[in-house]
């Protein structure tokens, strides 16, 4: 009788492993949120579209700035990026299509380029405005 | 002055010239898991002393999340460091060839 109980465990321990397994591939497959090994081989210069293929899922916002600093116009789309159970805001500036720079809106403020800064604040108002919507 | 084992140390070569980078696991978060674990002597809802007594017993803890953190190093002097995300965005074009190098090294070895 102990020999048969004993038998039972593993299968109960396989009907319960298989779909704890099987939600947690497809709880992490549909992740709408950006991950660091997503953005881990972004380089500059890359078009939207191939930015878009490496990220694989939609930005929450996405918005053009003109920016005082120059004439251009430059095309941000913010992400919100897990590391665990913490959530940021993540942002990616395109300029004429080319990914012009990443990542969090601090490391815009502290860039080492005018336009950036003003990008980078301009986003945060911008986000604020549209959260409030 | 970095006080913790690295995760992997490789050379790559870029540009004719050879670059030593050390990976190191960054602790940047936590999350919430579950383990579940048999217990034969957790209360089954079953007869005391019935036969298949016992239960699954999940409990939740704070799991540690890391993020690779590297460090290049040329003629044994520190070049580059930071997450992979950041070197690509580097204006210095070794920088940003290292990081994509990096992240090819690290994809061939997850698929191999």
């Amino acid at each position: 009788m102990i020999i048969s109980q004993r038998k039972k465990i593993p299968n109960m321990n396989l009907r319960l492993t298989i779909p704890i397994v099987a939600l947690t591939l497809l709880s992490s497959a549909c992740s709408s949120n950006l991950t660091f090994s997503r953005i881990a081989p972004l380089q500059k210069k890359l078009t939207e579209e191939e930015v878009n293929k490496l990220v694989e899922i939609e930005a929450t916002y996405e918005f053009t700035l003109h920016i005082n600093a120059d004439s251009s116009e430059y095309k941000v789309k913010s992400y919100t990026l897990s590391i665990g159970s913490y959530d940021s805001q993540f942002l990616f500036c395109f300029k004429n299509n080319k990914l012009l720079f990443w990542g969090y809106p601090h490391e815009f403020a502290r860039a080492n380029s005018p336009i950036l800064n003003e990008i980078g604040e301009k986003s945060i108002a911008k986000i604020k405005q549209l959260e409030e919507l | 002055m970095v006080d913790e084992e690295y995760q992997s140390t490789f050379n790559l070569l870029e540009n004719h010239q050879e670059y030593t980078v050390f990976l190191y696991p960054m602790q940047t978060g936590t999350e919430k898991r579950q383990s579940t674990r048999y217990s034969p002597s957790a209360s089954s809802g079953m007869p005391s002393g019935a036969m298949g007594g016992g239960s699954f017993v999940t409990s939740t803890y704070d799991a540690t999340v890391s993020t690779r953190y590297a460090f290049v190093f040329k003629d044994d002097k520190l070049l580059f460091w930071g997450f992979l995300y950041e070197f690509g965005r580097e204006d210095d074009e070794t920088v940003a060839n290292l990081g994509a190098k990096i992240n090819d090294y690290l994809t061939k070895k997850k698929d191999s």
